[in-house]
């Protein structure tokens, strides 16, 4: 069911950044920031499906799909009868590429002039896919060879293994593209399908910016875009225990120093409260571990830490995790530290003039997060897929948070029961580099 | 784009290029001390880059100065290092909130000062840096100069640059060699530092949203303080030298996949046609070598070149089954021989000029781009603009492209075989 068009205008009042959103009549949302001063524009055409989006239920039948269909979706929806989608943009200069998420998949262009024309490149390529059985035969091994590269890349393996440990059974816990085994199974009827099913304008969104107009991509949208049917297909992720699914997991590649990563587990959350609680757990990470933290300090001055641990926090609608990467040659040392740093902070309160010094900091973050163009379109998309219609929204979140806000987040979110740890050693009798 | 502000003397060997763009949101300060890469000094500025930053007399700790940063509205002050043939351009940054979204608070007036107290005065402890401060930076360096070939793609490049620049510094390993590292000492560091900052050639390039004088003012004071001579003048451009062979070498790692190096020489003179080869091979979306290496014999995810203006050599690097390696090879070949026989389409070399004037454009549009444009413009003696570098590639025909690519002459190739990867435990 499609309504009339609506068009809602917000300034951010502390850089003056006004963001178009339009409701199209054909379902899709569409966000446009217009940055005159610019000299490139952007534009990503996201669509809410995934890794993880494996199983479904379209008019009440469940499907199951191979892991690693979304990824492949995404190869082949650059494939056309002529030259390719990359020679159309390329031969109006524009660059384009894509990538696949646990959550999203997105394609997207950057240029510096014939934006209109981009932009319809865009426009008909996600929606027409001509994909054929050859040229899915085709695909098999050049994604055989990315997920393969990814095998070799310890950081790569230490993610996945961290996301192994925390989960049961949430499809997190595979690799984007799937596997070579999985991706064998994959056809052309099944993506095409997959297609039909995802890649429905109600649950898409259309971000620009840049030296571009709402009115100039209006103009192309209501030419190109076609209405779409309600969306009613259902995501069936399995259940997922509270629990992890194992507290250590080890391997061994050839890498010159241990790599670790320290997961925390815990209850999913959507919409306004996940983008609320995740800028909390962002803060408390840095409270807890940053470079201004006493345990930071502490770990250097004893050589447990060569730089500050990075730390992600990982959510989707059925997953929350906070992990922490590093370097050491002593992980389970490191990881008993921080847990003793989070039990402390629990019982004696955070600094509370770090964190107002950490939200001055995060502050910066927010003004420049849309400075680029290519940064302010993937903000545009974050932003649509954190389902919160303000752009702006994490500028007056970050204002509000408190300590106590920061305590009760740490003792739910960075539960030591809930935690795991994943560690990459270095095997020196693997590494041959044997020269012929 | 207004990039054609002049840079001007402010001491001696050092120039400073100010720029004004209303529409960024922060101020960046770019100090870029240029000096020629050896093992002697390539593990100790690596440690500069570490010891200068961190701490300063003012901010005696890793933490008091972090946390001055992050109070000022998280300005960023680190160093690192560019190679640019066999030099190496050790280069300060410090990035900091404009003023008017700081509520009045100065942020680039105080982040000045923390740059001025670094650079004239840093923590020492008789002479030298102090020594756990440095033994850390140390055992640092160390562990990164062992984690080198975790990069696969890295190392395989820096093993056919090693072939390709024997007897030259670029063939020294970017961070230098582990014994040089480990013998380093604190007061080496120290001296290494004082004769950047009395003897190397220097440029100073500051991007900010609004008229300020007080970036010039600061460096210019800081000079003062220091007692410069007149470095010589010097360039970055230092071709390989030819061989009578290429030079070949592989290794075996365990790993699922084989990276592939090739290094070509280019004996031309053309390097306009040269770059815009480079885009037209591999280093654009819609490459020769993305379209039918990849996408037409399905041989590999990645397949890009790469031109070093600096060394006049382009790159090739791709990843592939160690089984089908042989194939890859004969493809890639297959595409330059494709280009030698003038076989251009003029679809395919137009969208090579308007890929490269994107990456022309697009450098406007943040401060890091600006400051990189206006750095390298000075270091290869370029004084062309973005819209007249943009104006000469259209003037590249095929028959330049042709001639390019008929330059190219295989200079070294380095394979790392993949002979499978380790097992979870």
């Amino acid at each position: 069911m499609n309504t009339e068009r609506q068009i809602f205008r917000e300034t951010d009042p502390l850089t003056g950044d006004t963001c178009v959103r339009i409701l199209h009549e054909s379902g899709l949302e569409i966000r446009v920031l217009e940055q005159p001063a610019m000299h490139t524009a952007a534009a990503e055409f996201a669509v809410r499906y995934g890794s993880v989006h494996t199983a479904f239920i379209q008019e009440g039948k469940r499907i199951q799909t191979p892991a690693g269909v979304a990824h492949y979706l995404e190869h082949k929806l650059f494939e056309n009868e002529d030259n390719g989608v990359s020679a159309r943009f390329a031969a109006i200069g524009a660059s384009d590429n894509a990538y696949t998420g646990f959550d999203r998949t997105v394609c997207h262009f950057r240029t510096h002039r014939a934006f209109p024309e981009a932009l319809a490149v865009l426009l008909e390529f996600v929606q027409h896919p001509q994909i054929t059985q050859g040229g899915v035969e085709h695909e098999r091994g050049i994604i055989t060879q990315e997920i393969v590269e990814y095998y070799d890349d310890a950081d790569d393996r230490m993610f996945f293994q961290v996301l192994e440990a925390l989960y049961h059974a949430c499809p997190i816990r595979t690799d984007v593209a799937g596997t070579p085994e999985s991706i064998a199974q994959i056809t052309a009827e099944m993506l095409l399908q997959c297609h039909s099913a995802f890649y429905n304008l109600h649950n898409m969104v259309l971000s620009c910016a840049g030296n571009v107009t709402a009115a100039e991509v209006l103009e192309t949208a209501d030419r190109l875009l076609i209405p779409a049917p309600p969306f009613t297909v259902q995501p069936a992720l399995p259940p997922e225990p509270e629990t992890v699914f194992a507290p250590y997991r080890e391997r061994t590649m050839a890498v010159g120093r241990t790599q670790f990563s320290l997961g925390f587990k815990s209850a999913p959350a959507s919409g306004m409260t996940q983008m609320r609680e995740k800028l909390i757990c962002e803060l408390a990470a840095d409270l807890l571990t940053g470079a201004c933290s006493p345990f930071y300090e502490q770990m250097r001055q004893s050589g447990l830490l060569p730089h500050p641990l990075s730390a992600e926090v990982l959510c989707g609608s059925e997953w929350f995790a906070v992990i922490f990467d590093g370097e050491s040659d002593e992980p389970q040392t490191v990881a008993d530290a921080l847990c003793k740093e989070c039990a402390s902070a629990l019982q004696n309160g955070i600094d509370p003039a770090l964190l107002q010094d950490l939200k001055r900091a995060y502050y910066r973050d927010e003004i420049t997060a849309m400075q680029s163009p290519e940064d302010a379109a993937a903000a545009l998309t974050e932003n649509w897929l954190a389902g919160c219609t303000s752009p702006f929204a994490r500028t007056a979140l970050l204002a509000q948070i408190t300590p106590e806000e920061i305590c009760d987040v740490l003792a739910r979110r960075f539960r030591q029961d809930r935690a795991a740890l994943s560690v990459i050693l270095p095997d020196d009798d693997t590494d041959t580099n044997d020269e012929k | 784009m207004p990039l054609s502000v002049p840079a001007h003397r402010i001491a001696a060997g050092v120039t400073y290029t100010g720029l004004t763009v209303p529409h960024l949101r922060t101020g960046l300060l770019r100090l870029h001390f240029y000096c020629p890469h050896s093992d002697r000094t390539a593990g100790l500025h690596e440690l500069l880059t570490e010891l200068i930053p961190q701490t300063s007399a003012a901010y005696p700790t890793v933490r008091d100065m972090t946390r001055r940063l992050t109070s000022l509205y998280d300005t960023a002050f680190y160093a690192d290092i560019e190679h640019f043939g066999d030099w190496d351009d050790l280069c300060f940054t410090l990035s900091w909130l404009d003023d008017r979204f700081t509520g009045g608070e100065s942020a680039a007036a105080q982040a000045l000062d923390i740059l001025r107290g670094c650079i004239l005065h840093p923590l020492l402890e008789n002479g030298a840096f102090p020594s756990d401060l440095f033994e850390i930076a140390r055992e640092n360096l160390l562990g990164d100069i062992d984690c080198e070939a975790d990069d696969r793609r890295g190392y395989a490049r820096t093993q056919a640059d090693a072939m390709s620049y024997a007897g030259q510094p670029a063939a020294i390993p970017p961070l230098g060699t582990r014994d040089a590292a480990a013998q380093a000492d604190s007061a080496a560091a120290y001296a290494a530092w004082q004769n950047l900052l009395q003897n190397a050639p220097a440029a100073v390039i500051c991007v900010q949203p609004a008229e300020n004088p007080l970036p010039e003012e600061t460096v210019t004071a800081v000079f003062a303080e220091i007692a410069r001579t007149e470095p010589a003048a010097f360039t970055v451009i230092s071709p390989a030298d030819p061989k009578q062979h290429p030079c070949m070498a592989e290794e075996n790692v365990c790993a699922a996949q084989t990276r592939l190096v090739m290094n070509l020489r280019d004996t031309g003179s053309d390097s306009d046609a040269a770059m815009l080869l480079n885009e037209l091979l591999g280093a654009m979306p819609d490459s020769l070598l993305l379209r039918n290496v990849r996408e037409r014999y399905g041989q590999c995810y990645y397949c890009e070149t790469g031109y070093s203006r600096c060394k006049q050599m382009l790159t090739i690097e791709t990843a592939t089954a160690d089984a089908q390696l042989a194939q890859t090879r004969a493809a890639i070949l297959h595409e330059l021989d494709v280009l030698r026989s003038g076989d251009v389409s003029q679809r395919a070399l137009q969208a090579a000029k308007l890929h490269f004037a994107f990456e022309a454009a697009q450098c406007a549009d943040s401060p890091e781009g600006l400051a990189e444009w206006l750095s390298d413009r000075a270091l290869f003696h370029d004084e062309r603009t973005p819209q007249q570098l943009c104006a000469d590639m259209e003037q590249v025909t095929a028959e330049r492209i042709a001639q390019s690519a008929r330059a190219l002459v295989f200079d070294a190739q380095f394979t790392l075989h993949g002979i499978g990867e380790e097992a979870e435990t």
